[in-house]
């Protein structure tokens, strides 16, 4: 997917704004308040109607406009279309996709801002979540299923809450028990499958980002591993679980299954979440949204990546190598954000245009002195 | 704004399921367009469907009889029971023309998130059917969502060592309910099922 194109109206602190990009990379510079994030994320919004800042869309309307307006200019599979988004607060959002398709299925677009450290520091979920998603990007069938898997869970623990009651019989858990069971290793299968794949991408990305070599990797952990080449491993899980019913009863909730899955980012045998510089979880990170692009869909669309003030976060030299990373060779189109110029390193990216906001929103190349 | 009645109208029509207010609204002043013989035939039939619609003794569809026209008809295979949850579920069913057997309607299926237990649906009932003897097959048809799937597997543990307990293949669309398959579905979720 390439973003040719984007004109803004009353979106965030823009009266109006509009940037012309490159295929490749695009480097906006603009000063603390400029309005360079609001810029990727009108970029996101215009594409998958969702916002990485919030998930109120009447946020995004400028103070004192009624509505928002977003236009893009987008090439997929060698069509241009022209989407134009909509919204007024109060209202739900209005998309003339132009003959294409209305939201997701319009290209995807990853995003980082600084925040998203909490993918390696925060709570499994945080990684499940990236996960999870990544894998519907590549097969929607799989938001169904772990949409079951979340409500066979619910049902199961509150049959749990129920039998400590005493208005059901413990026994009668069992149908839930072989349902989220047959569920999880669905689930465990595709999971693992991603980062089987993701893994050796990870290495690479990371290794060119961080100058080091070969030793990184994305482990999935799931509790259901134990059962792994068990003649029939679902229904040994499912008497693992009857002999937790105790627990479980106590507690009123499900102690096993796919809902308590791990993936461990690995450097050199360390596992980043714990050992981790805050460095190294930055490489991480960006290393896996790298990976993400680049087995999404191998051959095919690329997704967008929008990378919000990356570049200050990291050394001299693994801003170098990233932009290294992303240029010559890197067929995603990528969008970065930085607010200030000597972020960017000279030649460290020949392939990147630089792209400066003026006072006027219009957004236009930088001038040659300014780099 | 408008006259009581009128009002009153609007609010019970707006209780029904797919009726939004607005609707609601255009439905009432259709009705008062309408001549005075129509609307009495609506209302009558309203009254009638809940004072001579009960359900059938045995398999629980609804019925004007002690007895449902199924349970009835000595024609129908006696040695075949396919569980529904509702009894509207039995229409595509009936549609698709090549089931001969009896039903039993659950009314509903097992859902701990809305209180819905074994003991609210009627599994006692149906086990006493098995219980009594001549049948030799009973088809699950409950919906193929996790409530159903569940449903189906709760009764099928029940069933298992007395008769044959089978399930409708999973031909239907993914998440349809039943009610909304169409025949030829029905017809080959029906033919494919196979044994729990
Ligand atoms: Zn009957």
């Amino acid at each position: 997917m390439y973003l040719e194109h984007l004109e803004i109206k009353g979106f965030r602190n823009y009266r109006q704004g509009s940037v012309s990009l490159g295929p490749g990379v695009s480097i906006i510079v603009g000063r603390n308040g400029a309005g360079k994030t609001s810029l990727l994320e009108a970029a996101q919004y215009s594409i998958c109607g969702k916002s990485f800042r919030t998930s109120r869309d009447a946020e995004m309307v400028r103070e004192g406009s009624g509505f928002l307006r977003v236009s893009a200019a987008i090439e997929t599979g060698g069509v241009k279309r022209s989407r134009l988004v909509s919204l007024q607060p109060g209202q739900p959002a209005t998309v003339d996709q132009g003959g294409g398709p209305r939201w997701e299925q319009a290209g995807s677009v990853l995003c980082f801002s600084p925040d998203d450290l909490q993918l390696v520091k925060g709570a499994p979920a945080e990684r499940r979540r990236f996960v999870d998603e990544a894998v519907s990007r590549r097969r929607p069938a799989y938001q169904k299923l772990a949409g079951d898997y979340q409500k066979v869970l619910s049902q199961r623990n509150r049959f749990l809450q129920r039998a400590r009651a005493g208005i059901v019989r413990l026994a009668d858990i069992s149908p839930w028990d072989r349902q989220l069971m047959s569920l999880a290793f669905q689930i465990h299968d595709e999971r693992e499958e991603y980062c089987r794949t993701l893994s050796p991408a990870f290495a690479e990305a990371y290794d060119r980002i961080s100058g080091g070599s070969g030793s990184a990797e994305a482990v999935y952990r799931s509790q259901l591993q134990a059962h792994a080449g068990e003649e029939d491993r679902e229904a040994a899980a499912v008497r693992e679980l009857e002999q937790q019913w105790g627990g479980d009863l106590e507690r009123g909730a499900t102690s096993i299954g796919t809902h308590r899955d791990d993936i461990e980012f690995r450097v050199g045998g360390k596992n980043m979440r714990v050992f981790g510089s805050q460095g190294e979880q930055r490489s991480t990170v960006l290393a896996l949204l790298l990976a993400e692009a680049v087995t999404e869909s191998p051959g095919g669309e690329r997704p967008l990546l929008l990378l919000d003030d990356v570049l200050s976060e990291l050394d001299p030299d693994r801003r170098g190598r990233l932009l290294g990373a992303l240029g010559n060779g890197f067929r995603s189109q990528v969008i970065i954000t930085a607010a200030d110029y000597n972020l960017i390193p000279v030649g460290g990216c020949e392939a990147a245009v630089v792209l400066e906001i003026g006072q006027d929103g219009l957004i236009r190349a930088a001038e040659a002195g300014d780099v | 704004m408008l006259p009581a009645p009128v009002e009153q109208l609007i609010t019970e029509l707006s209780k029904l399921p797919g009726i939004g207010r607005r609707s609601a609204q255009r439905i009432a002043f259709h009705l008062l367009r309408r001549p005075r013989e129509e609307t009495q035939q609506l209302a009558q039939a309203i009254v009638d469907v809940k004072e001579r619609i009960r359900f059938c003794e045995r398999c629980f569809n609804y019925s004007e009889e002690e007895l449902c026209s199924f349970c009835r008809d000595a024609r129908r295979d006696q040695s075949l029971i396919c569980v529904v949850e509702e009894p509207n579920d039995i229409i595509p069913i009936e549609k698709g023309g090549d089931y001969r057997g009896l039903y039993h309607v659950l009314g509903g299926a097992l859902s701990p998130l809305d209180g819905v237990d074994p003991e609210h649906l009627r599994i006692r009932e149906l086990l006493a059917r098995v219980g009594e003897g001549g049948v030799e097959e009973v088809i699950i048809a409950t919906n193929p969502n996790t409530s159903g799937e569940s449903t189906a597997l709760y009764i099928a543990d029940l069933l298992r060592e007395k008769v044959k307990v089978t399930r409708l293949a999973s031909g239907l669309p993914v998440g349809a309910d039943l009610e909304y398959a169409d025949e030829a579905t029905v017809s080959r979720a029906l033919s494919g099922r196979r044994e729990l």
